[in-house]
């Protein structure tokens, strides 16, 4: 019997409805075997051990990775790119100085982003947690610096949400204070 | 291991069609100052309890709305209570300094962690109507 509005199930998505599930299930079974390897965070600079409380502050990450290992008040050390939080979100390609708008090609936006207010973030390699953390500082104060490898210390607001206390900017072998 | 684990991700997400980036949301609460707000969870209003130059703690009125003249991110408080979920709002402060401590209902795509790129910001005026806020886009 049908109801009104029912779509008939054809063999074929059967199929692919059956191979997602199971897809879904091996995904699964492969994540939680993996998270036993998973590496500690390594100390920073000054050798210090930041402290795990995994997932304690209970933001969701919307990129569906698992949280950093680091809670509400932790200082810890990040190492990534300053990018535009704005464009970054727009597409991922957008994490250098220039970017590709509807607009158009935009030289230096992320420069001109950072000095209008929007807020900056710090792009990681790491891929646990969230992949950008944004920075709760004065865009403008980092505008210069854009797309440039710096080392953040500071204080977890939230996951994903870094109070800046402390930036260095790499230069060769060499880190500058900048902040 | 750790290959044939991002590969089966990197299928799924190809069959779901799910980019994994973003989420709509609408966020109703109060719009803060999230480096004061850091400090201490007690700073929701425009007046701000800071440390002063003699070590001491102190209030500083209108506090807010200088730290997003600054430039410093606002954020909207869920539920506008202290202690509750706090977002980030993608959107250049300074526009939204007039606005400080008001109550807020954004619209947005939860880009980040912890943070909201607004399609739509509204916030409760004096006579405790709705009223939109313009919001800067960047080219």
């Amino acid at each position: 019997m049908h109801f009104a509005g029912d779509v008939p199930i054809r063999p074929g998505d059967a199929m692919v409805h059956r191979f997602m599930i199971l897809s879904s299930l091996i995904v699964l079974v492969l994540l939680v075997g993996c998270q036993a390897d998973e590496p500690e965070i390594p100390p920073d600079a000054d050798g210090r051990q930041d402290e795990a409380a995994e997932g304690r502050d209970g933001a969701t990450d919307p990129s569906g990775r698992p949280p950093m290992a680091a809670a509400p008040g932790d200082v810890i050390a990040l190492t990534g790119t300053l990018i535009d939080t704005h464009c970054y979100a727009d597409d991922h390609a957008n994490a250098g100085l220039d970017h590709d708008r509807p607009q158009g090609f935009v030289p230096d936006c992320a420069i001109l982003c950072a000095r209008s207010g929007f807020p900056v973030g710090l792009l990681l390699d790491d891929k646990r947690g969230p992949d950008v953390w944004i920075l709760v500082t004065a865009p403008a104060v980092l505008a210069d610096y854009m797309a440039q490898t710096v080392r953040v210390r500071g204080e977890v607001r939230s996951n994903g949400v870094l109070i800046p206390q402390r930036v260095e900017l790499q230069q060769g072998d060499e880190w500058t204070f900048i902040l | 291991m750790k290959l044939l684990t991002s590969l089966f991700i990197a299928m799924m997400f190809v069959l779901t069609g799910a980019d994994g980036t973003s989420e709509a949301v609408t966020v109703t609460g109060k719009l803060i100052d999230t480096k004061c707000y850091g400090m201490n969870h007690m700073n929701v209003d425009n007046e701000h309890v800071v440390p002063m130059e003699d070590g001491t703690m102190g209030k500083l009125p209108n506090c807010a709305t200088a730290c997003a003249q600054m430039g410093i991110p606002v954020g909207i408080l869920e539920g506008g209570e202290a202690d509750g979920q706090v977002y980030i709002l993608v959107t250049p402060a300074p526009q939204l300094a007039e606005h400080a401590a008001k109550d807020a209902r954004v619209v947005g795509d939860l880009a980040y962690p912890g943070g909201i790129i607004p399609t739509k910001l509204e916030v409760k005026n004096a006579d405790g109507e709705w009223e939109e806020v313009h919001l800067a886009t960047m080219m």
